[in-house]
């Protein structure tokens, strides 16, 4: 027997063995359940696939699909099942026929001891370490009643498991003949679900064994399924570090007193074309400069106008770029799910070591998504974060260019440890931009806004501004008589 | 008692039910003469066959069959017979015409098993 190491089976579904906590237990029988469509079948290969791919003898019984269709498919999914042993028991063209032309008994106990004997055969001779029986519930039709029908699968199961196999089998429920009665007879259930928001995963029984609840996203396409495990950010944690990176600007590391903290959370907060994503920027040349790398995922603004806009303020992106420093993708509007994405940014985390994580804009991922809760999802993905210890960078887009003063549009500023707003103002007829810092959640900060300025050679912060007033009405005034220092 | 198996006598219209019945009463250890359609069932009553249960699905045959089955009821020939359908008035023809026992479409294996034993082997 071919296990990994902490003696579990691979499902061979990326993501899945993640969410069992390892894989199936070796021995145990293991219920797919799901509508049509839903990808039970292509789940089974792939668990069958990976067996052979170790080394394992695996055996695929079909009650439905033809021995021909089910290679086929496979091939299809880039899929290898060519060590994967078959046992065709659907149904050929002349069973139609054959099946009209007798009544004297019940089909159920023409065909059931037939059936019955060419699994034994097959199970006896090949001696699989893995068995997928697709679907089990056909069996319901070779049983003269429930109790026989219950019956007889147990004593299957049991029969598959003492010859030392892993099984998964699939059921076909419905209203009118629910599987319940295989749920109790599984070791574990794995559902799998398709509905207009896409596809998801649920472990609903493991014995013996923790899993990951909730529902997971899938993917299914060339390849097979992937599942993208819901984030849990209590899962990871590493050790507090007091690090900070500095913006690389006196001035802004002034007001913020040094700079933003590893492992928090900062909003930075403005509307549109205030020079949010430069702000951002920004830190993340400063990052650069230390060997820290970074990732903007761009949810609104494409790649080339990003990175011309930060060549146009001084900023070296195509350097940092080329460096491996700075990593910036666009995401594409309704290309992923929330797990999906999660997945993702924490690949570029734990396998690129990434520090720093700019998200522009919250808007944007809110409009890209597929999916729901997504400010749940949003939440999910900022703690992990935080947990790694990463500077995360949310770029929030304020829907007016003045007047009231909000930090988001949207019930999110619980999510913030530090908050930077970017505001416009009008000064002496002139149109003047300011920063400020609103909230600091591990350090003092400086209370009073400052000029900011984008100009070919950087980001330009000036002196604090004093003279405005009603800063937090969203209308500052300026108040002539009380120079600046 | 002979050591040789018993012989029954399969009598019905339908192929296929005809084989998996003789295959069934194979499986029970009997042999069989096999009757598929009435002028088989003659040329076979004609040579006194040595069959120890005649098991005659009535489907298909007509009233055709009924005299048919008084004539191995004459021959002290046990009769089993098989109808399609609940029916009173089958069932009456039939006891009239000497079967012992009527079975309903579709049978128990384990129901005919049982009966085929019980008629064979009766506990006194």
């Amino acid at each position: 027997m071919n296990n990994n190491s902490n003696n579990r089976f691979s499902t061979g579904v990326d993501g899945l063995d993640e969410v069992l906590m390892g894989g199936l237990l070796p021995g145990h029988t293991y219920l797919l359940r799901g509508g049509p469509g839903t990808g039970k079948t292509t789940l089974g290969l792939q668990f069958l696939a990976a067996g052979v791919s170790q080394g394992e003898k695996a055996l695929y019984i079909t009650l439905e699909e033809s021995e021909a269709s089910l290679r086929k498919n496979a091939s299809r999914l880039g899929l290898n099942v060519e060590g994967v042993e078959f046992l065709d028991l659907s149904p050929d063209p002349e069973y139609f026929s054959k099946v009209e032309s007798y009544d004297i008994f019940s089909p159920a106990e023409v065909e059931r001891s037939p059936a019955t004997s060419a699994i034994t055969e097959a199970v006896e001779r090949i001696k699989p370490a893995r068995v997928f029986i697709d679907p089990l519930t056909q069996f319901r039709y070779l049983s003269t009643d429930v109790f026989q029908f219950r019956k007889q699968v147990l004593s299957f199961l049991r029969f598959l498991s003492q010859q030392g196999a892993t099984v998964l089998f699939s059921s076909e429920s419905s209203p009118s003949l629910p599987d319940e009665d295989l749920q109790f007879m599984a070791d574990g259930i794995i559902k799998l679900d398709l509905d207009e928001y896409g596809r998801t995963l649920t472990v609903q029984k493991h014995r013996g064994s923790d899993f990951v609840a909730g529902s997971h996203c899938v993917r299914l396409d060339i390849g097979g399924i992937t599942v993208y495990p819901k984030l849990v950010p209590a899962a990871y944690g590493l050790k507090f570090s007091p690090l900070i990176l500095s913006s690389g600007l006196p001035e802004l590391d002034k007001m913020l007193c040094g700079g933003l903290e590893h492992g928090t959370v900062t909003f930075i907060s403005g509307p549109s074309g205030v020079g949010k994503s430069t702000l951002g920027m920004q830190f993340i040349q400063q990052a650069a400069s230390q060997g820290e790398r970074s990732v903007l995922f761009s949810f609104d603004e494409e790649v080339g106008i990003l990175m011309r806009r930060c060549e146009s303020v001084g900023i070296k992106a195509s350097e940092m770029v080329e460096k491996g420093m700075l990593k910036l993708e666009k995401i594409g509007p309704l290309r992923f799910t929330p797990d999906e994405f999660a997945r993702w940014v924490r690949r570029e985390v734990e396998e690129q070591q990434t520090r720093v994580v700019m998200l522009d804009s919250v808007s944007g991922y809110r409009l890209s998504m597929r999916g729901r809760d997504l400010v749940a999802q949003l939440h999910a993905l900022t703690k992990y974060l935080q947990n790694m210890g990463v500077v995360v960078l949310l770029a929030v887009e304020i829907a007016h260019l003045t007047g009231d003063f909000r930090v988001t549009d949207y019930d999110i500023s619980y999510l913030a440890d530090n908050i930077v707003f970017l505001r416009y103002l009008e000064i002496d007829g002139q149109m003047k931009k300011a920063i400020g810092v609103l909230k600091k959640r591990l350090s003092d900060f400086e209370k009073t806004l400052r000029e900011f300025e984008t100009t070919q050679n950087g980001i330009q912060i000036g002196h604090p501004l004093v003279n405005l007033r009603g800063i937090l009405t969203g209308t500052p005034s300026w108040v002539h008589n009380q120079p600046n220092p | 008692m002979s050591s040789s198996p018993e012989k029954l006598l399969i009598v019905g219209s339908n192929p296929r039910n005809q084989e998996l019945l003789v295959e069934f009463v194979a499986k029970l250890g009997y042999t069989t003469l096999r009757a598929d359609t009435l002028e088989m069932l003659d040329t076979l009553l004609d040579d006194a066959p040595q069959a120890a249960f005649a098991l005659v699905d009535i489907t298909g045959f007509g009233n055709a069959i009924w005299s048919r089955c008084a004539r191995l009821h004459e021959m002290d020939i046990p009769l089993l017979l098989i109808a399609p359908r609940q029916s009173l008035a089958l069932k009456q023809l039939g006891f009239a015409h000497g079967a012992q026992t009527i079975l309903q479409k579709p049978v128990g294996m384990k129901d005919l098993a049982d009966t085929i034993r019980g008629l064979l082997h009766p506990k006194v």
